[in-house]
C-alpha cells in the first residue's frame, strides 16, 4: 500500500462521535428501515435484512461501542464486505449519520495513544485531526469479528 | 445375485441424500432377503438360477426418481388381503383392487412382527420408509407381479431449498413453520392454557407439551387472549406452539442466515417476504428437543 497516496474514507457518526471507514470496505449504505430480529443471538445484532436478496445482519455499532443510542432519528445501514477466506461476508452496520467522504493519506493516521481513549483501542486503526475534530478510524474487521459476536454466552441475562 | 445400477449420475441434494440412505438399504435388504426366491424356486419357475436387483435413477421434472426393481416373487398379495381382513382393515368379502392392497402394506398398523413375516416380510418398516421419504417431500410407489418380481419407486425433490411453509405471527414478528411438520392448528385463549400449573394440552386424548414462542423468545405476554395453537409432529412425537396469530401459507426460498448466527438453533434459515423483508424459519427438531427437556 502506497501510505502517501490519498485514499477516501466513509465519515459517520455513531451518537455524537465521529468515525471514518475505508470504502474499499463498503459496499452500499442503506436507509435503515424494516428489521427481523433473531431470538437468542448476539446483544450486538439488532437483527437480519434482505440485502440484494440475502440475508445480512445487522450489527448496533451503538452498542458495540457503548455509546447512547438517540431515539427516533433516521439511521442508517453501511454495508460492508469482510472478506474472509475468499468468501464474501456482508454486515450491516447501524449508525446515525453517514456525512461526508474523507480523503487523506494513510500515513496521516495517527497512532491510538494508550491512555485517554475509552474505546476498545482494537477496534480502532488510529485517528486523524481534521479542522480541529479528532475522527477515529475503523479497523472494521476487529470491530466485527465473527468470532465474537456469534458468542451466545454474551448474551445478557435478565 | 447381481445388482445393475444406472443412472449414477443423478444429482440431488445433500440434505435428502442423507435422508433417504437408510430407506434405500431398507428396500434393498427387503428385495434380497424377501424378494428373491431361492434357486430351486426360481429354476422351477423358469427363471434364471441369478437373482437381479436393478436400480435406477433418472429426473421426472423437478423430481429425481429412484427405483428398486427385483425379479424376485412379488408380494403376496392374498396373504396381504388375509392378513388385512383379520385385522379387521377390510370387510370379508369386500373387492380390493390391487393398488389397494399394496397400499395397506404402507400403513402403519400392518407392520407388527406376526403380520410381516406372513407377508413374506414386506411391509417391515415399509411405513417408516414412506415417512422418511414424506418427511423431505417425496413420495413411494409400489408397483408388484406375482412371480415377476416388485418395483418400488422413490420420487423426491432434487432440492429442499424451497419448502411450504406456515406464516405465523409472534408479538409482531413473522416466523415460518414449515407445513409439513403441522398436524393441526386450533384457536385457544389465554385463560385457558395457562391458568393450569402444568404446560400440557390434551391432544387426541394424550397430553402433549406446550411451548409458548413469545415466552422462550423473550417477547413480552401479548395483550390479546385469543391466540393460536398449533399441534407439531415431529416422528411422531407432538409438541404443540403458541402463537399470535396465524398469517398465511407462504412458499419459503430457505437462505442461511450465516456466520454469525451459527450459535443460535431456534432458526434453520431465513426467507424473504412479499414485502422484500425477511422471515425467519422455525427449526421444529430444535424446538422439541428444547420442550422434551423442560
Amino acid at each position: 500500500m502506497d501510505i502517501d497516496k490519498k485514499m477516501s474514507y466513509i465519515d459517520l457518526r455513531i451518537g455524537t462521535e465521529q468515525f471514518a471507514i475505508s470504502v474499499s470496505k463498503v459496499l452500499e449504505i442503506i436507509r435503515f428501515d424494516q428489521i427481523t430480529h433473531v431470538p437468542d443471538s448476539s446483544p450486538f445484532v439488532l437483527g437480519v435484512i434482505n440485502f440484494r436478496g440475502s440475508i445480512v445482519p445487522v450489527i448496533d455499532m451503538h452498542h458495540r461501542f457503548n455509546i447512547d443510542c438517540n431515539k427516533g432519528q433516521n439511521k442508517m445501514v453501511v454495508i460492508v464486505d469482510l472478506q474472509n477466506k475468499d468468501k464474501n461476508v456482508l454486515m450491516g452496520l447501524l449508525v446515525d449519520q453517514v456525512t461526508d467522504v474523507l480523503e487523506f493519506e494513510y500515513s496521516s493516521i495517527k497512532s491510538v495513544p494508550d491512555l485517554g481513549i475509552k474505546y476498545n483501542p482494537e477496534f480502532l486503526e488510529g485517528f486523524i485531526e481534521q479542522e480541529g475534530r479528532f475522527i477515529m478510524v475503523l479497523n472494521i474487521d476487529r470491530v466485527l469479528n465473527l468470532q465474537e459476536l456469534s458468542d451466545i454466552s454474551l448474551i445478557e441475562q435478565d | 445375485m447381481e445388482l445393475l445400477i444406472e443412472g449414477q449420475d443423478v444429482e440431488i441434494d445433500k440434505s435428502i441424500l442423507k435422508s433417504i440412505e437408510s430407506p434405500l438399504k431398507h428396500i434393498i435388504r427387503n428385495s434380497i432377503d424377501h424378494g428373491i426366491e431361492p434357486e430351486e424356486v426360481r429354476i422351477a419357475k423358469g427363471k434364471s438360477a441369478e437373482g437381479l436387483i436393478k436400480i435406477t435413477a433418472f429426473h421426472a421434472g423437478a423430481n429425481a426418481v429412484i427405483q428398486i426393481q427385483d425379479d424376485g416373487g412379488g408380494i403376496d398379495l392374498e396373504r396381504v388381503r388375509e392378513c388385512a381382513i383379520s385385522k379387521g382393515l377390510i370387510p370379508k368379502d369386500q373387492v380390493v383392487s390391487k393398488q389397494d392392497l399394496i397400499s395397506l402394506i404402507l400403513e402403519p398398523g400392518f407392520t407388527t412382527v406376526e403380520n410381516v413375516s406372513m407377508v413374506s416380510g414386506r411391509g417391515v418398516g415399509m411405513d417408516v420408509v414412506r415417512k422418511e421419504l414424506n418427511m423431505v417431500g417425496g413420495s413411494l410407489e409400489i408397483f408388484t407381479e406375482k412371480d415377476l418380481g416388485t418395483s418400488i419407486i422413490m420420487k423426491l425433490p432434487t432440492t429442499l431449498t424451497i419448502i411450504d411453509t406456515l406464516m405465523v405471527d409472534v408479538s409482531e414478528n413473522q416466523l415460518l413453520i414449515p407445513v409439513l411438520d403441522i398436524e393441526y392448528c386450533f384457536k385457544d385463549c389465554n385463560e385457558n392454557l395457562f391458568k393450569k400449573d402444568n404446560r400440557y394440552i390434551q391432544f387426541k386424548n394424550s397430553p402433549i407439551p406446550l411451548v409458548s414462542l413469545r415466552e422462550r423468545f423473550g417477547y413480552p405476554a401479548g395483550d390479546h387472549n385469543e391466540i393460536m395453537v398449533i399441534v407439531i409432529n415431529k416422528f411422531d412425537q407432538r409438541y404443540a406452539i403458541i402463537v399470535d396469530r396465524i398469517i398465511g401459507e407462504h412458499q419459503a426460498v430457505i437462505k442461511p442466515l450465516g456466520e454469525l448466527f451459527l450459535n443460535q438453533h431456534f432458526f434453520s434459515g431465513g426467507s424473504v417476504m412479499v414485502d422484500g423483508r425477511l422471515a425467519l424459519i422455525l427449526d421444529t427438531n430444535f424446538l422439541y428437543n428444547q420442550v422434551i427437556k423442560i
